[in-house]
């Protein structure tokens, strides 16, 4: 019980995880909130459903081979749909308080939600999504644990490290965290900001795109207006967390799993009360924390 | 020159009410584009007509103050005479007037003093809700409960405001939206209050028995159903953005630009921020269960789903696209934000998405709000002989400063 409960927890972690890093990397080298964030991964889906439609001719009872590499297609066009949306929607905002580019990017998500609703078949009902894993279980000791979940956490935790490995390892990472700290600095080191800030945009649709099918590949539906509470979640874990701070947004990922896990295991009726709990304790996070559990205790300046 | 001023200002008045009309009324979607753009010319001559030095149209319309909100009253109580043949478009007004009530509370937290409420539809279903159940439940008059309604929003907003008002910039945001969500899922999952299929059959206003849903008749005049609704939104309004306009004159509102512009500077000037936040929650939060109330009376039927994130964005997007901090701007933004998606009836399934492009391409096009802020000018004398140099503005944060 316990450890099937923790599992669980790790793997709503994951694909919240999946979501604040990207709001936290968005916020590093923009100070932007992206509420279109939660889209990418709605649009992963569908774009994947499409791609198994169009390629193999249905969606259920293909060869996993095919599925996953269809897959890792829509998760690399809709990182450049990321890219796409910023240079269209966000670009010519920089300059404005942060606020209208908050409100563009709510426009750009709900024009991308009703495009889906409208332009893919029957796109406002709930749609099948394929299993991505072979079923099954494996025992380990005592516990059975369906593969799915292990592969799903497998697969979530490994992208976020390997995110995490890119941000502070390479080249690139460097420049978006030279952004992130000090944009005009960036810019007398000749860091190109464009290309930058579209990086970012490509690595975190990128990594919500994978939240989008994993979350698919779980649950087995996905909806039109899946993205929407996604992109509130994956906001709050990187604010509870500390906004702007990559790890901060896995700890804030894990928090509101694990009240959401919780919730739904002790409380009767805790399905319908998870959300409720878990934005009571975004709530009382961010007052004694308003910077955040890894925020960095800001100091200001008169 | 005095006895064209009043002249000019009506005919301003008359050319861009005229024009809406004439917009609303056309039911082809092409005509209604051409007047659209007829209307915006028009306004734009107009306003260049009465132009003072400046290029706007303000000077003139304070120091003939009189005239400019006389001919206003009189053409806006006119609508309804002119609508008699598409009630439909009437309601709209109406709608367009809750959300107005309900835009111009949110510019006290998100224009004047920068506090983003982003849950401010929960805030409105707290005053909907509770003045819906006086009234249906306990048998008390809408008159009544209406401000009821009001004051315990008010009380809600400064019950979050007292944990929120310690968080700022997206934090509190934040909490705005986590309260939003909270009351739109406990209305959902509590059957007391109907569930996720709502409350029904709310009573009406009603005068000497007479429900102001049903259709008025004066003398030889009948005018539709709506427009008992209409006048007593347009009256609600009067009120509210007659306290809007007086508490951005005194100092609470002069505090909530200083929070605006510097909360550190502010709170070393000994301005208790706490208490200034704790108003500004709780007067804005005021004006947004009155309009949620109202909203319940006048159409009878209130369920969760009228009160989602989604509706809070679109009250913040109608005071930003308005203009934050201008009371004229966040009303005109909220009728404009309103009439627009009703115009896009004729595209049905492609409303939403509609609104979402237009949405963003005003940001791009507009990004100041269409009517901006204005600086605060104080003058030794208010009204000055005309032709007279008008003193040097002075910005906002530099008046708090010092």
């Amino acid at each position: 019980m316990i450890v099937e409960q923790t599992l669980n927890a790790l793997l709503l972690g994951a694909m919240y995880a999946l979501v604040a890093v990207g709001f936290t990397l968005f916020f590093g080298v923009l100070d932007l909130v992206n509420f279109a964030h939660g889209e990418m991964a709605m649009l992963a889906a569908f774009t994947a459903l499409s791609l198994f439609g169009l390629a193999l001719g249905r969606t259920t009872d293909v060869p996993t081979g095919s599925l996953w590499a269809l897959s890792a297609v829509a998760i690399l066009a809709v990182g450049g749909i990321g890219v796409l949306t910023e240079r269209v929607a966000l670009r010519r905002l920089r300059a404005a308080p942060a606020l209208l580019m908050l409100l563009a990017t709510v426009g750009v998500s709900i024009v991308f939600r009703e495009a889906v609703r409208l332009l893919y078949p029957a796109g406002s009902n709930p749609q099948v999504f394929p299993s991505l894993f072979p079923k099954g279980t494996v025992h380990l000791g005592p516990f059975g644990v369906p593969y799915d979940t292990l592969a799903i956490l497998g697969v979530g935790w490994l992208l976020i490290v390997a995110a995490d490995r890119f941000i502070n390892r390479t080249r690139i990472g460097a420049m978006i965290r030279a952004v992130a700290q000090d944009r005009e600095a960036a810019l007398m080191m000749g860091i190109d900001l464009d290309r930058t800030i579209a990086t970012t945009f490509f690595l975190g649709s990128s990594l919500g795109a994978v939240a989008g099918i994993l979350n698919g590949a779980f649950y087995g539906i996905v909806r039109f207006d899946m993205g929407l509470l996604l992109a509130i979640k994956g906001f709050s874990a990187a604010v509870v967390g500390g906004l702007g701070s990559f790890y901060g947004a896995l700890v804030g990922s894990l928090v509101l799993a694990a009240v959401e896990t919780l919730t739904v295991a002790a409380l009767p009726g805790g399905s319908q009360l998870r959300d409720v709990t878990s934005f009571l304790v975004v709530i009382g996070f961010l007052v004694f924390r308003p910077n955040g559990i890894l925020g960095e205790r800001s100091v200001e300046k008169v | 020159m005095s006895l064209t001023a009043p002249f000019r200002i009506l005919a301003l008045e008359v050319v861009i009410l005229g024009l809406t009309v004439a917009f609303l009324l056309t039911e082809r979607l092409m005509l209604s584009a051409l007047w659209l753009g007829v209307g915006i010319l028009a306004a734009v001559g107009a306003s260049r007509w009465t132009a003072g030095e400046d290029g706007t149209p303000w000077a003139l319309l304070a120091t003939h103050r009189g005239w400019a909100v006389g001919g206003l009253v009189v053409l806006l109580l006119a609508v309804p005479l002119l609508l008699r043949s598409s009630p439909y478009w009437l309601f709209v007004l109406v709608l367009a007037g809750v959300h107005a009530l309900m835009a111009v509370g949110l510019n006290v937290q998100v224009g004047s003093a920068d506090m983003v409420n982003l849950g401010f539809a929960g805030f409105t279903a707290i005053g909907a809700y509770t003045s819906a159940i006086l009234s249906r439940g306990l048998g008390l008059s809408p008159w009544l409960s209406l401000w009821i309604g009001g004051l315990a929003a008010a009380a809600v907003g400064v019950a979050v405001g007292l944990p929120a008002a310690r968080t700022r910039g997206y934090s509190f945001s934040l909490v705005t939206i986590a309260f939003g969500i909270i009351v739109y899922l406990s209305l959902i999952n509590l059957p007391a209050v109907g569930g996720p299929s709502g409350l029904g059959s709310i009573p009406p206003f009603s005068i000497g028995g007479t429900s102001l849903r049903s259709a008025l008749s004066v003398a030889d005049l009948h005018l539709p159903p709506q427009a008992g609704s209409y006048y007593l939104v347009l009256g609600l309004l009067a009120l509210a953005v007659t306290s809007a306009l007086r508490l951005h004159r005194s100092v609470p509102g002069l505090v909530w630009n200083a929070l605006r512009e510097d909360e550190i500077a502010t709170k070393v000037l000994g301005v208790d921020v706490v208490r200034a936040k704790l108003w500004a929650m709780g007067l804005g939060t005021f004006f947004g269960g009155i309009a949620g109330a109202f909203y319940a009376h006048t159409v009878g039927f209130i369920a969760p789903d009228n009160f989602t994130f989604l509706h809070s964005v679109m009250l913040v997007s109608m005071v930003i696209l308005g203009g934050a901090d201008n009371v004229a701007g966040v009303l005109l933004g909220a009728v404009v934000l309103t009439i627009i998606p009703e115009k896009f009836r004729a595209f049905q399934d492609y409303r939403l998405l509609l609104y979402g492009v237009v949405l963003v391409v005003m940001l791009h096009l507009r990004p100041q709000g269409l009517l901006p802020r204005v600086v605060r000018t104080y003058a030794s004398v208010p009204r000055r002989p005309e032709g007279a140099r008008r003193p040097e503005p002075v910005a906002a944060d530099t008046v708090a400063v010092r």
